[in-house]
Formats: C-alpha cells, sequence, structure tokens
C-alpha cells in the first residue's frame, strides 16, 4: 500500500511551528508571572517548568524541520551525519523536563509550608499588635493613675492647711463675730463649705482611681499559656529554642483578672528568657496549682538577673518605677500584684532565672457563669 | 658527625614505617605481576549505535514517569487554582500519551526498511510515499503524526498558566481592596 508523506509532513511542519510558538508564549507568561510576583516559590517554579517545555519544543521543532528540508532538498546524507546529535539533543531535553517536573513534589511541599508560615505570621502580628495596643492603653492608664493619684495628693494639702488656718482664724475672730454674725455666716462659713466640697471632691476622686474598673473576668490560665507560647515560638524558632510547658491538667488552673494584661505578662517573661537564653536550649514554663493559689514559672538558662535588681523589684511597692530594671518587669509586677498574687526570682545555679507568679485561684465551673 | 647525630623527627620522610611494609611490599609485587604480563586495558567502553536509541527509549519512559507523578501530585494540589491545575495536569497526561505514542513509534521505526521510503528524485515530478507491506507499517505510519498529541498538551500548559497568571493578578487585586478598606477604617 502506497501512502503518500506529505500529510505526515504539513502536521509535523504545522505542529513544530505551533509547538515552539505555544511554549515562547508559556515561557513569556511565566516569566512575566515572576516579574510580577519576584518573592512567590511557584511563580519561579512555573518558570523553570516553561523553560524546559520551551527546550524540549524547541530541540524537537528545530531537528524535525530541519530533517524536512535536508529530505526535500535532498541532502539525506547530511541529515544522516545530524539525526544522532538532534536525537541525543531531544533524550537530553526529555530529562531535563523530567527532573524539572519531578522537583514539584519538594516543591509543593515548601510553598505549602511557606503559606502555612504566612498564616502564622500573619495571625502572630495581629495578636503582637493587639498587645502592643493594649500594653500602650495600659501604660497610659497607669500614667494617668499616677498624674491624678499625685495631683490629689498635692491639691488635698493645701486645702487641709487652708481649712486648719480659716478654723484657727475663726477662733480668734469670735469676739469680732459676735458682733455681727451675719459677716461669719457671709464670708467664714461660705470659704469652709467650698474648702468642703473641694475635699469631697478628692477623696471622691481617689476613690475612683482605687477601684479603676478593668475588664475583669473567670480566666483559664492555661488557655492564655497556650496562645502566648503558640505567639513567641516565632521568635524562639528562629534561636532553635524549646518552649516546654509543664502543666497540672488534673486541676482547676483559673483564676480572676484580665487576660490581655496575664498575657502580656507571659509574653514580656518568654521574650526577656528568649533574649538571655543561649541557641538549642530550653525554657520551662510550669503552670500548677497548690491549696488556694496558681503557680506559673517560667525557667531559663540565662546568666540570670542581677541581685541589686532582683531586690529592687522586690521592695518595689505598687505604682513605683524601678530605676535600671526596665519598664517591661516593672509592669509585669504591677499586673501580678493587681491580680492580688506574687512575683517571685530567683537564681539558679550555676545558670538561670526562674520567675514565679503566684495568684488566686478560682474553680473552674465559674467559667460557665 | 653533627649532621649524622640530628634527631631525625618522626613521622619526616627519612623515618621507616616498618608497621606498612607488608602492604608496601604487595603493592610493588602486584605492579611486577602486572608488568610481565600485559594484555589489553579496555579501559573504555565502545558504543554502537544501538545505545543511542535505547537511551531515547530510556528518556521517553523516565520523562512518561515524571509526567505521571506530576499529574497525580499537580491534580490534588491546592497551592493553585483548581481550573488551572486541571489544565496543567491534562497537559501532563496527554504528554504521558505522547511518550507512549513516540515509543512505540520508534520500536517500529527499527523495521521500517529505507526502501519503503520513496523520496523523489531531483527533477523527478512525483509525490513522495511510504511503502505499507503490512498493519505495523500502517500503524508506524499513523504513529509518525504525534504532534496531533504534543501540541495540545502545550496548550493546556499555555491555558493552566494564563488561567493562575490572571487568578494571581485578581487575588492580589482583592488583597488590595482589603487592605484600604481597613486602612480606610
Amino acid at each position: 500500500m502506497y501512502l503518500p508523506l506529505y500529510p505526515i509532513w504539513f502536521i509535523d511542519t504545522a505542529g513544530c511551528i505551533a509547538m515552539t510558538l505555544l511554549s515562547i508564549l508559556c515561557l513569556c507568561r511565566a516569566r512575566r508571572l515572576q516579574q510580577k510576583y519576584p518573592g512567590d516559590a511557584l511563580a519561579v517554579y512555573l518558570l523553570w517548568f516553561t523553560i524546559a517545555i520551551f527546550a524540549f519544543s524547541l530541540s524537537r521543532s528545530l531537528g524535525h524541520l530541519l530533517k524536512h528540508l535536508l529530505l526535500i532538498s535532498g541532502h539525506q546524507d547530511i541529515w544522516q551525519k545530524i539525526s544522532p546529535v538532534s536525537g541525543s539533543i531531544n533524550s537530553i531535553t526529555f530529562v531535563f523536563i523530567a527532573s524539572a517536573t519531578l522537583f514539584f513534589h519538594h516543591m509543593e511541599h515548601i510553598i505549602t509550608k511557606m503559606q502555612r508560615d504566612k498564616e502564622r505570621i500573619k495571625k502572630t502580628s495581629k495578636a503582637l499588635l493587639d498587645l502592643n495596643r493594649e500594653i500602650e492603653s495600659l501604660t497610659a492608664r497607669r500614667s494617668h493613675a499616677e498624674l491624678a493619684m499625685m495631683l490629689a495628693h498635692e491639691v488635698r494639702n493645701p486645702i487641709m492647711i487652708i481649712g486648719g488656718l480659716l478654723k484657727r482664724l475663726r477662733k480668734r475672730l469670735t469676739p469680732f463675730f459676735a458682733q455681727d454674725p451675719s459677716l461669719e455666716k457671709k464670708y467664714l462659713s461660705t470659704i469652709m463649705i467650698q474648702i468642703e466640697n473641694l475635699e469631697n471632691m478628692v477623696q471622691r476622686f481617689e476613690r475612683n482611681i482605687g477601684h479603676s474598673t478593668e475588664m475583669t473576668m473567670p480566666q483559664e490560665m492555661n488557655k492564655i499559656v497556650e496562645r502566648t507560647v503558640a505567639m513567641m515560638n516565632i521568635e524562639a524558632e528562629a534561636k532553635e529554642i524549646d518552649i516546654l510547658v509543664q502543666q497540672d491538667k488534673t486541676e482547676s488552673l483559673c483564676f480572676y483578672g484580665n487576660p490581655r494584661h496575664m498575657e502580656f505578662a507571659l509574653t514580656h517573661l518568654l521574650r526577656n528568657a528568649i533574649q538571655v537564653a543561649d541557641r538549642g536550649e530550653q525554657i520551662r514554663i510550669s503552670l500548677f496549682s497548690t491549696n488556694n493559689s496558681l503557680e506559673m514559672s517560667v525557667e531559663d538558662s540565662g546568666p540570670g538577673i542581677p541581685e541589686e535588681i532582683i531586690r529592687q523589684i522586690k521592695s518595689t511597692v505598687h505604682n513605683e518605677t524601678l530605676p535600671g530594671s526596665g519598664l517591661g518587669l516593672n509592669l509585669v509586677k504591677q499586673i501580678v500584684t493587681e491580680h492580688k498574687g506574687n512575683l517571685e526570682i530567683e537564681r539558679m545555679n550555676p545558670r538561670g532565672t526562674r520567675i514565679t507568679i503566684s495568684i488566686p485561684r478560682i474553680p473552674c465551673e465559674n467559667m460557665k457563669v | 658527625m653533627g649532621l649524622l647525630m640530628a634527631p631525625i623527627k618522626k613521622n619526616s620522610m627519612f623515618t621507616l614505617n616498618l608497621h606498612r611494609f607488608p602492604a608496601c611490599f604487595s603493592g610493588l609485587l602486584t605492579l611486577f605481576f602486572i608488568t610481565i604480563h600485559p594484555g589489553p586495558a579496555l579501559a573504555l567502553q565502545s558504543h554502537g549505535p544501538v545505545e543511542g536509541l535505547y537511551v531515547h527509549q530510556a528518556a521517553h519512559v523516565f520523562f512518561a514517569f515524571s509526567m505521571a507523578l506530576f499529574a497525580i501530585r499537580i491534580r490534588y494540589s491546592a497551592i493553585m487554582n483548581p481550573k488551572a491545575t486541571k489544565f496543567i495536569s491534562t497537559g501532563a497526561i496527554l504528554l504521558i500519551v505522547w511518550n507512549i505514542w513516540a515509543f512505540y513509534g520508534h520500536i517500529l521505526e527499527v523495521f521500517i526498511t529505507p526502501e519503503q521510503i520513496v523520496l523523489p528524485e531531483s527533477g523527478e515530478r512525483m509525490p513522495p510515499y511510504f511503502y505499507a507491506t503490512d498493519w505495523q507499517d500502517i500503524i508506524y505510519y499513523i504513529l509518525k503524526m504525534d504532534h496531533i498529541i504534543c501540541v495540545p498538551a502545550v496548550a493546556c500548559f499555555l491555558a493552566g498558566i494564563n488561567i493562575h497568571f490572571r487568578h494571581c493578578n485578581s487575588e492580589k487585586l482583592e488583597n488590595g481592596k482589603k487592605s484600604q478598606s481597613s486602612g480606610d477604617r
């Protein structure tokens, strides 16, 4: 049976041209994608994939077109010489494209991990932003409270002095006012009433500052620890530090307080621990309950807090600033004090620090309320 | 005298390590026997023309295998738009078919004699033709038109990449709008 070669030649030639053009378009589109999204791993992979497709199409098409040209022009002998080279290049491009596609498996893993990490960073950034805002408002509230206390103190003293002096003046001027009692009522009594009003106002002011209501409600400490550890793990992983959490799961670990403030306190302790710990070390968080309290300790293996600062923290009372110890630890102590708790700092032997926060615990049934 | 009496450093080239002596001796003995009985070295293996075909066929198998894995992985992958992955996996499947197609084409090509392909001589006005003697030759004739498979494969890749590109652009636009609206708030 005689079969014409023209259909084969036509399909081959048209196919070669079409394939080359399509692969060029693929390459251009992938290049544009990579230029537009330079940090995108998938865009980089697609570029490599299209380069492989282009190499495959080009080597195949050039070989086929050259073959047809040489056969039509009667140069079969030249084609016989070129044919092995063309075949070898084709084989190489097959291996190239196969290697590029086999790499997709690893690429997919990398991209999935990157996407997961991106989501985690996004979530952590949001949590950090919220926490920062909370710290800012907390610091602002503290400053306002301190200013108000100072103002109240400064105003009360002159009022007391003025009041006392007026009383003495009233005594001295009793004979004078005996002549005209309406004068006493007109001047002195009015001044005294106004001073009493001022005194009452200052007292009310102090009372309100002392009982400033913040968002307090029953809280679960283990959830706060979980959230904070998840957030701080990124910083810890960067230094190859493990954060180990040991907790007593049989006991109730609930307390009454502000979750954001407690989260801030723990974040600060963990960040300090990460900063001082060496690469590859561990930070331990122990969470357990005693008779009436809930204890949480953060233990690191850093050089330890200097004795002088520990003494300063121990001797500091509420609202007093700590010179040289940093605002953070001072705020941690204030938060713990506000939760009617204690902050203990111990230097470990030979290295490390253990900071223990103990606050009153409540039965976890209260959580339902 | 002073030179003779100078101490020789340990491990220096002048020191004779007696524990290495048997190994050195056996090595020298082997070298001696090799040199007294010379023969062809056979250091380079010669490669016949058929090896080229084997390598090419092996490359086809490797290509098909990698495309099969790629088609499966990308089909169930969540890193790309589903429509784009559908096109790319279809392209990969078409290339698997093309590899099988080309593989059999190369096998059948071995049985084709040069006389079966008749090309016009210079000045001769006759169309070139292929002389098919049996059904295998007809299959070979059909298999020669392999562009029917591989051109749509590359077209599928192009469609997949285009869809992914558009999807990335629209996603970026959407994210931009979202961040703008959250910024306004």
